[in-house]
């Protein structure tokens, strides 16, 4: 658990060509008839230490790449190395084991704890399984996961509908630290919370970053957050990458029209400055018919006629920066 | 009240019974809407916004609500003394009401259309052809690719933005002077969110409606009003134009709010969140109701606090006086 320690330009996490179809079953034998193609070949490299930021609207696949990458769901194909060991090939015990090392916090701070259980036996539970701590100390350790998240410690036997939204986010995160983990996905933790609540959540989960040397992967459709706390920044469009690269970089320099679009639709805090939105036409098309060519192209300002037809790849246009859009590639 | 007021509040309080006793979710609040104008109105859940629009359109569940005092004025007549019978011709037809979550808000078995053509018939006095011809009509107005069809789809079959965009078509199909939105757009995608406000904005521009913006999100506001009321634990904690309250913010809440927003600017700083929490409405702390999680309070804070003209037309009840000049 010692940051100094680590190699901090050591990749963590590896993602390669991850696929994670749904069947769509319909009629008498629920005969499969198309899939949802909810997370579409997608490559991604973690380093140790860093927040990469996951962005994209409702339905692009966000959840689902995330939770294939914690094996929460089985992927369709591709692989995900994590600190070098295959996620997908691993079984039983060493899955377990494995387990310990990456957590999640999730979005839906009321549906994510168990009502009937008291917060302090929520985050043993965890403890126990792992064999992290025996008797007396798990109650030690509980004790001192509160405490680092904000909520008295002697609140442990109280349940979960006694405490705001707030506070029960501090619970999730405390539940999700409790084994001791390296990597973290946070999906969307402050979405559903108030503006003063969420910035008190943005600056735990900052403390608990560098105290623990964790690394995250912060899913979330909000930009504002997304710039203020990632070290760099993924766009997801309808279950693929469209644009990668550092936090700075992208929003200095935005190449995609998806993310241009994106970035220009975050309001603005001063009245005077009238921003000049693109606005796209259209809805987000459902990711079981995803367009042909570029799957953007139907609402993108920029199309050209190649675009319907041809699928753009994602590449290194400058370095770390890279894009899936032919504006930034030459036809093949 | 002079011409230009269209609506007007005046010392409104709501009360709701609860187990842990009387909540007063709106406490002696008073603002008013000018014609035409965005008046945006901001705070957290609980602080009382949605509960003032639904008691300007009385539709506050009673019980276990109440309207306790106050006069709500529109166009000269107060709402809060009309018979249910007189208040009816004006919810849909002169004031109506868009809601969060289009999804809740239609009726899953009736087609859009079917929707729409209901509140025509009722307020104007028209037949069933006449108010389809309407109704394509506002479809087309909202944006919708292709009326005919839409007017003939159930809710469910539509997208999140399509159906807010049914949302509007309905609440407008009546030409209504004051359009209360209550946060319109928190449900949607940020693209969509964009689609949504633009739309807003223009119809606003057309038919000189005034638009009542309830939000969350200080960025709708800074984006879409004139004017804005900024609502704290059931009270109106400040009242201004838009450019001198994000300019020059009068309440320690109103900044609080600014500086607890994450973005780009404040990166590698630490947020300056609000410590504590709302405070319970069933036991609000006396004198202002900010002071537990205030930064600058001080002893008079005990005190009772009144909204006061801080600067010309820009009241907050706080005893501090404006901050010079506060970039935002």
């Amino acid at each position: 658990m010692n940051p100094v320690g680590r190699d901090p330009n050591r990749i963590l996490l590896e993602v390669r060509d991850l696929r994670r179809f749904f069947p769509i079953r319909k009629g008498f034998f629920s005969r499969v008839r198309g899939y949802v193609k909810a997370v579409d070949g997608v490559s991604l490299d973690v380093r140790r230490g860093e927040v990469v930021g996951l962005v994209g609207e409702s339905g692009c696949g966000k959840t689902t790449l995330a939770r294939t990458i914690l094996r929460l769901i089985e992927p369709t194909s591709g692989s995900v190395l994590f600190d070098g060991i295959p996620v997908f090939s691993l079984k039983g015990g060493e899955l377990r084991r494995l387990r310990k090392r990456f957590q999640i916090i999730f979005q839906d701070p009321y549906g994510s704890l168990n009502p009937r259980l008291t917060v302090g036996s929520m985050i043993a539970e965890p403890i126990k399984i792992h064999k992290i701590a025996r008797g007396a100390a798990v109650k030690e350790r509980v004790a001192d996961l509160l405490q680092k998240v904000g909520i008295p410690a002697e609140h442990m036997n109280r349940y979960p509908h006694e405490f705001s939204g707030g506070q029960r986010q501090r619970i999730g995160i405390a539940r999700s630290l409790a084994v001791g983990p390296e990597f973290v996905v946070a999906d969307e933790p402050v979405s559903s919370l108030d503006v003063s609540v969420q910035a008190q959540i943005l600056n735990l989960l900052r403390d608990l970053q560098v105290e623990f040397g964790l690394t995250f992967l912060f899913i979330t459709h909000d930009l504002g957050v997304v710039e203020y706390l990632a070290d760099r920044v993924a766009v997801m469009y309808l279950g693929k990458i469209v644009e990668v690269a550092q936090t700075e970089r992208l929003f200095g320099n935005v190449k995609h029209p998806y993310t241009q679009a994106l970035i220009s639709a975050i309001p603005s805090l001063d009245p005077q400055k009238k921003r000049q939105r693109i606005v796209l036409p259209g809805d987000v098309p459902s990711p079981a018919a995803v367009p042909p060519g570029c799957p953007f192209h139907p609402r993108c300002p920029k199309a050209m006629s190649h675009c319907r037809t041809d699928v753009p790849s994602l590449r290194e246009d400058e370095p770390g920066h890279h894009v899936s859009c032919w504006l930034y590639q030459p036809r093949a | 009240m002079n011409s230009e007021t269209l609506l007007e509040i005046t010392n409104l309080t709501c009360s709701f019974r609860t187990a842990e006793g009387v909540a007063r979710a709106v406490d002696n609040v008073s603002f008013s809407v000018m014609r035409g104008e965005t008046l945006g109105v901001v705070g957290e859940s609980g602080c009382g916004k949605t509960v003032t629009a639904l008691a300007i359109l009385r539709l506050i569940p009673s019980p276990p609500g109440k309207i306790d005092a106050g006069k709500i004025v529109y166009k000269g007549t107060d709402l809060l003394t009309l018979r249910q019978r007189e208040m009816r011709k004006i919810r849909g037809n002169e004031i109506s009401m868009i809601f969060q979550e289009p999804m809740t808000s239609l009726n899953p078995v009736f087609t859009c259309g079917y929707q729409i053509d209901e509140a025509v018939i009722l307020h104007q006095k028209v037949g069933k052809k006449e108010a389809r011809e309407r109704t394509i009509e506002m479809l087309h107005l909202v944006g919708n690719p292709d009326p005919p069809v839409c007017a003939n789809s159930y809710p469910h079959q539509l997208s999140g933005g399509m159906r807010q965009r049914v949302m509007i078509a309905m609440a407008l199909s009546c030409r209504p002077s004051l359009l209360i939105a209550d946060e319109p757009t928190t449900a949607l995608d940020v693209t969509i969110q964009a689609q949504i406000l633009e739309l807003l904005q223009s119809l606003r521009e057309r038919f000189g409606m005034a638009v009542l913006m309830i939000t969350h999100d200080l960025g709708v506001v800074a984006e879409t009003a004139q004017r804005v009321v900024v609502m704290y634990a059931g009270e109106v904690v400040e009242v201004g134009r838009v450019d001198d309250v994000f300019h020059h913010p009068g309440h320690p809440y109103t900044i609080g709010l600014q500086e607890s927003i994450a973005r780009g600017s404040q990166k590698g700083r630490r947020l300056k969140a609000i410590p504590g929490r709302v405070p319970d409405p069933a036991d609000y702390p006396s004198g202002c109701r900010f002071r537990d999680r205030c930064p600058l309070a001080e002893a008079r804070c005990a005190a009772e606090v009144r909204l006061r003209e801080a600067a010309p037309r820009h009241f907050t009840r706080c005893w501090k006086d404006m901050t010079p000049s506060k970039a935002p």
